[in-house]
C-alpha cells in the first residue's frame, strides 16, 4: 500500500463509477439538495442524475432492448470479451453487495449522482454518489481491495485527511465520507467537501424521505456567466457582430446566451406516463432589442401551425423577421461587416443585371412575411417515367408573404435566371409550368426519356424542384408532389383556423415547433431499403438476409419512438425549450 | 525430401489414381484443409472436423457438386451483383464477387472462376464497362466446370475480350493480331506451337467483329472472306474454325493441363509431359471436360502427397477469403477488395493479358505488411467492418487455456497443433496472460477471449499462413 495508482486501476474505479451511473433507486427531490452545495463552486455545467435504474425499466427502454436483442449483429457483439467485462463488473457487484446487481446499484445511488464540471481553464469535475446508508460504499471498497490482492496488485495510494483516506486515482482522487463517494480532480475540491460533510451534521446525512415518489430525471444547469467567459465563445457572443452570416442564423440563439445567468435544464420521465420530457429553461431574458426579429413578441404575426402532409417525417415552424433585421443591421453588426454585407448584396445586384434582370437578396428578404415552416414528407410516388430503387423523401419550405406582388416582383426575375441556367446546364432540365387549386407552379425537370434517363445517377429523379406563390406563401418543393401538399395543408389549416380561435391564443408565445415522425422515417427507410441493404452487405459485410432483417429490426426500434416535438417559448422573463417524446404505444403494447 | 523429389517417386500409371486411406497415408484434418483450401477458399472448423469423418471420395465428390441451396445463392449474389453494376463503381464489382466467394455453397465453382479470369485475362481499366465485365465473369461461372470448348466459343464472342483485345480494330485488310496471339499463345496451345504465319491467318479469319450496344455483332462487310491456312488446316475460316482448330491440337490439352496443374497441385513442382500424359489424354478423350479433370486431379494421390501439401502460396484473394471464412465472420467485401488490391490482386483488374504471375510474386515487404496488417486487424474487437472475432470461435468450440487456443489455431489455419513454435506462442501467450489479468474485471472468460485473439493472430502471422 502506498504506492502509485496504475491506469488500469483509475479505469476500474471509473468503470465501478460508470455503472453506478446506470442504476439508481426510489430516490427523492429536494427543492435544494446538500449535494448541490458540495460541487465545487463556479461549476460550469452542474448535473444531477436521480432515480437512473427507473430509466431501464421505462417501456420504451424495455422494449427497445427486446427489438434490438433479436439482431444477431447485437448477438455477436454481447459474446465478446468487451462486452465479457460489463457482465464480470455485473458479477463482482452482485458478490460484493450479496444482492441482485439492481438492487446493488440502487443502494450505491439511493441518494443521487451528482457531477460538476468546469471546462479550461479551470479544468475541474467533482462527481457525489450518494448511498442509501453508511456502509455501501466502505463494503464495496473492501471488496475492490480484495480483488486487486487478488490479482497481486497494489492497493492505491493514500493521503489521511480528518480521519479519512483520500485516495489517488491516476488524475483524481477519491474519499468516501460516510454514505458518500466523492471524486474529484482536484483533492482541494475533495478536502473542502469534506469539510463542509464533517462540518455540518445536516449536510452529512443523505435525505431520502423528500425523494420518495419523484419521478426519474436527469437534471442539469449551466453557467451562462461563465459560459460567456470561455475564450472561444467571447468572439461568437460579440455584439454587435463581426460576421453577418452568424447573425441571421444563429443571432437570437446567441442573444439568449447574452442575457441568461442559467440554462436549466430537465430529462424526466413523467410518473404514470410512457413519455419523455427533455426542458431547457433561461431565466431573466425576454425577446427585446437584439432579439427581436428572431422570436415572437406581442406583434401580429404569430407561430404557423406545422405543416403535416401526408407521410411527413419532419416538420418544422419558426418565427424570424428578416425585414426587422434588415431595418436592424447597422446595431447588430459592426461598421465593417455591414459594409461587407452591402457590399455583396451590391455584388449580386450587378451580377444578375447581366441577365437584364433586376434583383438583391436583401430585396427579396424584405419581401418575406415572418411565418417559416419546413417540412419533409415521404414520397410515394414517382413523377418521372422511370423506376426508383431508392426513392429519397421531399421537402418543402413555406414562407408567409405580406405582398405577393411585390415578392413575385422580385422573385420572377430569378425564376427565369434559373430556368435559364437549368436548361443550358449539364442536365440540361425542362421548366415546366402548370397549376393547382388556382396556384401557378414553376418546376424544373429533369428529361426521362430512355436514353437520358440511362445516363448518370438515379437518385436525381427524386427531385423536379418546384415553386409557387399561393395562399398568401411562397413555396419551395423538392418535387411538385410536395408543393402540391403544401397548398392542400395551407387550404385545410386557413379552415381549422377559422374555427378555432383557441390555438391562436395557446400559441401567443411559441416562436418555434418542430416535429419528428419516427414511425414514418421508420417506414422511410423502406423508400431507400435497396441502398441501405446494399451498405450492410458492403460495407459491413452481412448476408443479403443477415442485412434484411437487421433493417427490419432497425425499423421496428425507430418505429418505437413514435413522435417528438419540440417547442420554444417565452414566458414570463424566461425561455423555455421544450423536447416531448410520445413512443408509439401501439407498438409498445404489440411486442 | 522436397515436393519434386515426391512427384518424382509418382508413376505415371498410378499417379493420378484415386487416394484411400492406408495405414501409413491416413485421411486427417491437413489432408480435408489442403482439399478445402484447393478446392474452395479454406475450411472452418466444423467443416474440418466434419470431413476428418467423411470418405475422401465422399468429401470429394461433394465439393464437385456444390453445397446446398444453390439456385437460391444464384438470385441471391445475382442482386448483390446488380447492385454492384448498377452503382458504377468497380470496387463495389470486386465486392459482389467477393461476397460469392465468402457464401457459395459452391466455393470450386468460384475458384474455377478465378482461375479462368487470370487465363483469359481480361481488364476493366480499358474495357470500362462493369456490365461487359460482368457478362464475362458470368461466363467463367457458368463454363467453370465444364466443358473448355464451349466456354472458349463463348469467350471469343465476348464483349468485354473483344474490346480488351483490340478485336474491333481488326479488319478486312487491316487485320489486328492481337486476339488470334493470345488465342493461340494464352487461351490455347501455349509458345511453340503454331508459327507467326498461324497467328497472322488467324487474325485474318477472326476479323468482323465489333461491338454494338455493349453486343459483339458480327459485320460481314468487314470481314476478310478470302482462303486461310492455319496450323496446317486451310479454308474459308471463320472465328468458329479457328476455336475448333486450336482445339484439336494436341498442344491444347497438353497446355491447360499444364497450367491447371499449377492451379490445383503444385507451384514448385516441375511435371514431365510423361508425368502429365494420362491427364492430358483423358481431357481430350472427355472433349475438355474440365470437371472431369480438376475431380481426377483432387482425387488423385499426387493432391494428397508432400508434392502438393503447402506448395502453393496464398494468393491475396485466398489470404482474405480464406482467413474470414477460417473465423466464421465477417468483413466487409469493400474492405476486402481494397486489401486484395494492396496486395496486387485486383479482380478485374489483372496487370496483363498474362494475368497474375502468381506464386512467389506475391510477397515482397509491402504486400507481406498488408498481410500482417489484416491479420491482425481480423483478430482484433469487432468493428464496424471487421466481425471475425477468434473469441467468439474459441467460446463456440469451448477452447480454453492458452496450450489449447494455440493448438486450435494452429490446427485451424496450418493442421499442425504440435508445431515446432508452439512452446515460443504459449509462452508469449502466458506473459499476455499476466498482463490481462492486471486488468479489472478480468473473468476467467474474458482473459480466454482476449487471448483467443493474440493466439489466432500469432498463429496468422506464421510463415505458414502464406503457403496453401
Amino acid at each position: 500500500m502506498g504506492t502509485g495508482m496504475d491506469f488500469h486501476r483509475f479505469r476500474l474505479l471509473l468503470l465501478l463509477g460508470s455503472l453506478v451511473c446506470f442504476g439508481g433507486s426510489e430516490t427523492t427531490r429536494a427543492a435544494e439538495r446538500a449535494e448541490r452545495q458540495l460541487v465545487h463552486k463556479n461549476a460550469v455545467f452542474v448535473v444531477e442524475v436521480r432515480n437512473p435504474l427507473q430509466w431501464a425499466k421505462h417501456p420504451l427502454i424495455e422494449q427497445d432492448w427486446k427489438i434490438f436483442s433479436q439482431s444477431a449483429q447485437l448477438q455477436s457483439r454481447l459474446r465478446t470479451p468487451e462486452f465479457g467485462r460489463v457482465l464480470a463488473a455485473r458479477d463482482f457487484l452482485e458478490n460484493a453487495s450479496g444482492q441482485n446487481w439492481q438492487e446493488a446499484l440502487d443502494e450505491l445511488t439511493a441518494g443521487g449522482i451528482w457531477i460538476g464540471l468546469s471546462p479550461k481553464p479551470d479544468e475541474r469535475a467533482t462527481m457525489i454518489f450518494s448511498a442509501r446508508n453508511g456502509d455501501a460504499w466502505n463494503r464495496l471498497r473492501e471488496a475492490v481491495f480484495k480483488m486487486l490482492d487478488g490479482q497481486g496488485q497494489p492497493r492505491p495510494a493514500f493521503e489521511i485527511y480528518r480521519g479519512e483516506k483520500i485516495y489517488r486515482l491516476d488524475e483524481s482522487s477519491a474519499v468516501i465520507v460516510g454514505p458518500r463517494l466523492l471524486v474529484g480532480s482536484q483533492k482541494r475540491d475533495l478536502k473542502r467537501m469534506m469539510d463542509q460533510l464533517l462540518d455540518d451534521s445536516r449536510t452529512a446525512k443523505v435525505s431520502l424521505s423528500s425523494y420518495e415518489n419523484a419521478e426519474a430525471a436527469i437534471k442539469w444547469e449551466i453557467n451562462l456567466e461563465a459560459i460567456r467567459q470561455l475564450p472561444g465563445l467571447q468572439k461568437a457572443l460579440k455584439h454587435p457582430a463581426e460576421d453577418a452570416g452568424a447573425v441571421a442564423v444563429l443571432g437570437g440563439w446567441l442573444d439568449l446566451l447574452r442575457q441568461g445567468d442559467w440554462l436549466r435544464g430537465e430529462f424526466l420521465w413523467p410518473k404514470n406516463s410512457s413519455e419523455i420530457e427533455i426542458k431547457l429553461t433561461a431565466d431573466s431574458v425576454e425577446p427585446g432589442d437584439g432579439l427581436a426579429g428572431f422570436f415572437t413578441s406581442d406583434s401580429e404575426d404569430k407561430l404557423a401551425p406545422l405543416l403535416e402532409p401526408p407521410g411527413t417525417i419532419y416538420s418544422a415552424s419558426w418565427y424570424r423577421d428578416y425585414q426587422a433585421l434588415w431595418n436592424q443591421r447597422d446595431e447588430l453588426l459592426t461598421p465593417s461587416a455591414l459594409a461587407k454585407l452591402e457590399k455583396a448584396d451590391g455584388d449580386i445586384k450587378q451580377q444578375f443585371s447581366v441577365f437584364g434582370v433586376s434583383f438583391t437578396p436583401s430585396g427579396l428578404f424584405q419581401q418575406l412575411g415572418t411565418q417559416f415552416r419546413v417540412v419533409v414528407a415521404r414520397a410515394n410516388e414517382t413523377e418521372y417515367r422511370v423506376t426508383l430503387k431508392n426513392r429519397l423523401p421531399a421537402a418543402a419550405l413555406c414562407v408567409s408573404l405580406p405582398d405577393e406582388p411585390a415578392f413575385l416582383a422580385q422573385a420572377d426575375p430569378l425564376s427565369r435566371a434559373l430556368g435559364l441556367v437549368s436548361a443550358f446546364g449539364e442536365a440540361k432540365m425542362l421548366t415546366k409550368r402548370t397549376e393547382y387549386g388556382g396556384a401557378k407552379l414553376t418546376g424544373y425537370w429533369f428529361r426521362d426519356d430512355e436514353k437520358s434517363a440511362a445516363r448518370g445517377n438515379q437518385l436525381r429523379f427524386n427531385f423536379n424542384p418546384t415553386w409557387t406563390v399561393a395562399r398568401k406563401h411562397f413555396v419551395l418543393g423538392s418535387t411538385q408532389k410536395i408543393v402540391t401538399q403544401v397548398i392542400d395543408e395551407l387550404d385545410r389549416q386557413a379552415e381549422r383556423r377559422s374555427t378555432d380561435e383557441d390555438s391562436r391564443e395557446e400559441a401567443a408565445l411559441i416562436t418555434d415547433r418542430q416535429l419528428f415522425v419516427f414511425s414514418e422515417l421508420s417506414g422511410g427507410l423502406s423508400d431507400f431499403r435497396e441502398a441501405i441493404i446494399q451498405g450492410s452487405i458492403f460495407d459491413r459485410g452481412l448476408r443479403l438476409q443477415e442485412a434484411e432483417s437487421e433493417l427490419e429490426i432497425a425499423q421496428d426500434f425507430l418505429q418505437s419512438f413514435g413522435r417528438l416535438t419540440t417547442q420554444a417559448a417565452f414566458g414570463n422573463q424566461n425561455f423555455e425549450y421544450q423536447i416531448r417524446l410520445s413512443p408509439n404505444a401501439r407498438i409498445l403494447k404489440d411486442r | 525430401m522436397s515436393a519434386q523429389q515426391a512427384f518424382d517417386r509418382f508413376r505415371p500409371e498410378t499417379a493420378w489414381q484415386a487416394y484411400f486411406p492406408t495405414g501409413g497415408n491416413r485421411w486427417n484434418a491437413e489432408k480435408v484443409a489442403h482439399l478445402y483450401r484447393r478446392a474452395g477458399f479454406g475450411a472452418n472448423w466444423s467443416e474440418i472436423q466434419q470431413g476428418i469423418n467423411r470418405k475422401p471420395s465422399e468429401l470429394i465428390a461433394s465439393l464437385m457438386l456444390g453445397g446446398e441451396n444453390l439456385t437460391q445463392f444464384a438470385d441471391e449474389a445475382e442482386r448483390v451483383t446488380e447492385a454492384a453494376i448498377a452503382s458504377g463503381e468497380p470496387q463495389r464489382l470486386k465486392a459482389a464477387w467477393l461476397y460469392r466467394m465468402l457464401f457459395s455453397p459452391h466455393p470450386l465453382q468460384e475458384r474455377l472462376s478465378l482461375f479462368w479470369h487470370n487465363h483469359f485475362a481480361t481488364s476493366q481499366a480499358k474495357v470500362d464497362r462493369l456490365q461487359a465485365m460482368q457478362r464475362q465473369n458470368q461466363i467463367l461461372r457458368q463454363y467453370a466446370l465444364g466443358r473448355f470448348g464451349p466456354m472458349l466459343e463463348q469467350m471469343v464472342f465476348d464483349p468485354a475480350l473483344l474490346i480488351w483485345l483490340d478485336a474491333e480494330t481488326n479488319q478486312r485488310g487491316k487485320p489486328n493480331e492481337n486476339l488470334a496471339r493470345e488465342l493461340f499463345e494464352l487461351f490455347t496451345l501455349g509458345v511453340g506451337n503454331y508459327t507467326e504465319q498461324d497467328i497472322k491467318e488467324a487474325a485474318r479469319a477472326l476479323t468482323g467483329w465489333t461491338i454494338q450496344q455493349g453486343q459483339a455483332k458480327f459485320d460481314p462487310s468487314r470481314h476478310d472472306v478470302g482462303e486461310k491456312t492455319i496450323l496446317g488446316q486451310t479454308g474459308h475460316w471463320t472465328t468458329g474454325d479457328v476455336v475448333r482448330i486450336a482445339l484439336s491440337q494436341p498442344a491444347c490439352a497438353k497446355f491447360l493441363v499444364r497450367k491447371l496443374f499449377r492451379e490445383f497441385i503444385s507451384e514448385t513442382v516441375e511435371p514431365s509431359d510423361e508425368m502429365l500424359a494420362p491427364l492430358v489424354e483423358g481431357y481430350r478423350l472427355r472433349d475438355y471436360d474440365t470437371a472431369w479433370l480438376v475431380e481426377t486431379m483432387l482425387s488423385s494421390w499426387v493432391f494428397f502427397s508432400p508434392a502438393s501439401l503447402q506448395q502453393k502460396i496464398k494468393s491475396p484473394v485466398d489470404f482474405v477469403v480464406g482467413s474470414v471464412r477460417c473465423l466464421e465472420g465477417r468483413a466487409s467485401p469493400l474492405k476486402m477488395a481494397e486489401a486484395c488490391d494492396r496486395m496486387n490482386q485486383s479482380l478485374f483488374y489483372p496487370p496483363s493479358v498474362k494475368g497474375w504471375d502468381g506464386g512467389k510474386t506475391w510477397l515482397n515487404s509491402a504486400t507481406l505488411l498488408t498481410r500482417q496488417n489484416l491479420a491482425f486487424a481480423l483478430c482484433a474487437a469487432p468493428d464496424d467492418v471487421h466481425n471475425t472475432d477468434p473469441a467468439r470461435l474459441a467460446s463456440r468450440y469451448s477452447i480454453q487455456g492458452n496450450v489449447e487456443l494455440v493448438r486450435f489455431f494452429l490446427e485451424l489455419f496450418h493442421q499442425v497443433p504440435d508445431h515446432p513454435s508452439l512452446p515460443e506462442l504459449v509462452a508469449q501467450l502466458d506473459q499476455e496472460q499476466k498482463q490481462i489479468q492486471k486488468r479489472p474485471f478480468t473473468s476467467p472468460r474474458v482473459a480466454n477471449g482476449l487471448l483467443a485473439r493474440t493466439a489466432a493472430h500469432l498463429v496468422m502471422t506464421l510463415p505458414e499462413m502464406q503457403l496453401g
